[in-house]
């Protein structure tokens, strides 16, 4: 038995020591590669190629035009989206920034020894079901949702607040609520790494709180967020769920794009639409990408 | 800490009535500044916790409504989740799908690491940015993007093709993690099995894969709940057959149902416990 083995094993050995397993690309690196040629941007190139194509009949006609593009910028309703889309995301951008800055601050610079272990209170939304994250506001801020029962109960008003769902204060709430961790652990990957005797030495020649913050602090955190800025702005720019789900009928770039692939029927109007949003999402990645250092922000 | 506070010195010239009430405003100001951190981080803990709290509580609440006041405690939307046979069918195709997702993903991934880490090639700026890109792109431009490629290509969408569009933005998620602890550990290890005479084979089973273990395993924890939990994707790719968040979607357009309460209870504590040992394996 033993003899057995020992001849299978020098066998497995031979072979794999005749195979370079880590000095060739083509072994390690290429299938990651293959897989994403192939069905990224592969998918990527084709919805680019059917955008400048027509749908008639809900079948594709090879005919190439700008016509689809043109409805995109000329579109009343597409227009509409564009606007209230670009609004929000820049808005729940800047939300993000102010609400998640002093938090990761307070964790990274502050929080001891139990740093880690608040890091894991942070992931657990990050990673859980956002569908039913977003379910959990509809049910908080609905018209007989927890807010509006609770108020009512206590009698502090009478008729249901009708603003806070399905309006776009629910959406600037919710992709703000989606993204939040998005900015904050980047933003807490940077505030982390700062040398405590940076600030030390600063104020042992005299600098103010506020100097030291501004010249100190809020310039090495620049990496973490942009970082942050480019998920929160490029995830909101691309969001469906929210607005899908608590956004009422407010027009918004990701729920045109799906309504075309849905009962819209329309599937050339609906991958012009996608390839401007990936435009935008490129452009704001190359732009602001240099700036920070992607893989460390996980 | 030290340096949280700063002196509160009167300033000449003043009178006792002004400076006693400089004095309580710079003791407010000394102490909001002091104190308001931790409030501002208990509250962005309490907004991140929100919807959570709240669906877990309200899973057990009586009333057909999730509204206050509370009606009482049951545990009867948990006993009409366990007799729907939909859901019980999407939860087995999510499980089996995540399944393989998290098998091809974390053998893909391993092996992408090492490349993206130890790997010496001309354009390994270009290979790290094909493997980022499709973590910062948007899950509906995926969706879309694959929905138009499997269709142009003629391939029928069913829980494979969910399977194959997961894989596009997953498997980045096990490069990142795993290369992370590739990096943070010595090459010369290696180098010293080869010369102590271990061959290619056994330095790789005996010393990389050991030392590498506990980010592949937090890589595939990962990628299991990404994929578990993806709905854009599956939404767009998945023809006839449902997975669990295409279901609790469905489930929801329906309106507001105290089972998806439960159910959603369910996957949140799921997920949690997911993160909380992946967590717990990686640091």
């Amino acid at each position: 038995m033993v003899e057995i083995t020992d001849k299978i094993n020098s066998k497995v050995r031979t072979i794999t020591n005749r195979i370079p397993i880590s000095d060739t690309f083509l072994v390690t690196g290429g299938p990651i590669l293959l897989l994403e040629m192939l069905l990224f941007l592969g998918p990527i190139l084709i919805m680019f190629y059917i955008a400048v194509i027509q749908m008639e009949n809900l079948q594709l006609v090879h005919e190439l035009s700008l016509q689809n593009y043109v409805e995109v910028f000329s579109g009343a309703a597409n227009i509409e989206a564009i606007k209230n889309t670009v609004f929000l995301s820049m808005l729940t951008t800047f939300t993000a920034a102010v609400v998640a800055y002093p938090f990761a601050y307070y964790i990274a610079r502050h929080g001891g020894r139990f740093k880690n272990q608040l890091l894991i209170l942070v992931m657990i939304p990050f990673w859980t079901n956002y569908i039913v994250r977003v379910y959990g506001w509809q049910i908080i801020l609905g018209s007989e949702g927890i807010i509006n029962s609770l108020l009512i109960w206590l009698n502090v008003i009478n008729e249901p607040i009708g603003w806070l769902l399905n309006t776009n204060f629910s959406i600037w709430l919710g992709l703000t609520y989606l993204w939040l961790p998005f900015m904050i652990l980047p933003l807490y990957a940077s505030l982390e790494k700062i040398d405590e005797t940076l600030i030390e030495a600063a104020y042992d020649l005299g600098a103010t709180r506020r100097a030291v913050f501004k010249r100190v602090i809020l310039p090495l955190s620049i990496p973490g967020l942009v970082g942050g800025t480019i998920f929160v702005f490029i995830f909101s720019m691309g969001a469906y769920i929210v607005p899908a789900m608590i956004g009422g009928g407010q027009l918004f770039v990701g729920t045109r794009i799906a309504h075309e692939f849905g009962i819209g029927g329309d599937w050339a109007q609906g991958a012009a639409l996608g390839s401007v949003l990936m435009i935008v999402v490129a452009g704001t990645l190359w732009s602001l990408m240099g700036y920070t250092n992607m893989e460390e922000m996980f | 800490m030290s340096h949280d506070t700063e002196p509160t010195a009167q300033r000449a010239g003043e009178t006792p009535n002004q400076s006693r009430l400089d004095r309580y405003l710079s003791v407010g100001a000394t102490v909001a500044e002091r104190y308001w951190l931790p409030v501002w981080a208990v509250l962005v803990f309490a907004f991140l916790f929100a919807p959570i709290v709240i669906l877990i509580l309200f899973s057990f609440e009586q009333g057909t409504f999730s509204s206050l006041p509370w009606n009482g405690f049951t545990t009867q939307w948990y006993s009409e989740m366990l007799s729907d046979n939909r859901l019980i069918q999407s939860t087995f195709n999510s499980l089996q799908v995540a399944a393989n997702v998290t098998v091809a993903a974390t053998i893909l991934g391993t092996l992408g690491a090492i490349a993206l880490v130890r790997g010496q090639f001309r354009r390994k700026g270009l290979f790290r940015a094909i493997i980022i890109a499709p973590m910062t792109i948007p899950g509906l431009i995926l969706g879309i993007a694959l929905l138009i490629w499997f269709n142009v290509i003629g391939m029928n969408t069913s829980l494979l093709t969910v399977m194959l569009g997961q894989l596009v933005f997953v498997t980045p998620f096990v490069v990142i993690t795993v290369s992370a602890r590739l990096r943070g550990f010595d090459p010369e290890l290696e180098e010293a099995a080869r010369d102590l005479g271990a061959s290619k084979w056994q330095t790789y089973r005996r010393v990389t894969l050991p030392l590498l273990m506990p980010g592949i395993v937090s890589g595939a924890l990962f990628a299991f709940t990404l994929s578990f939990d993806d709905f854009l994707i599956a939404f767009f790719t998945s023809g006839p057959n449902n997975t669990l968040p295409i279901y609790i979607w469905s489930k929801i357009q329906h309106g507001t149902d105290p089972v998806i309460n439960a159910i959603s209870a369910m996957v949140l504590l799921f997920s949690i416990t997911l993160i909380v040992i992946s967590q717990l394996i990686s640091r």
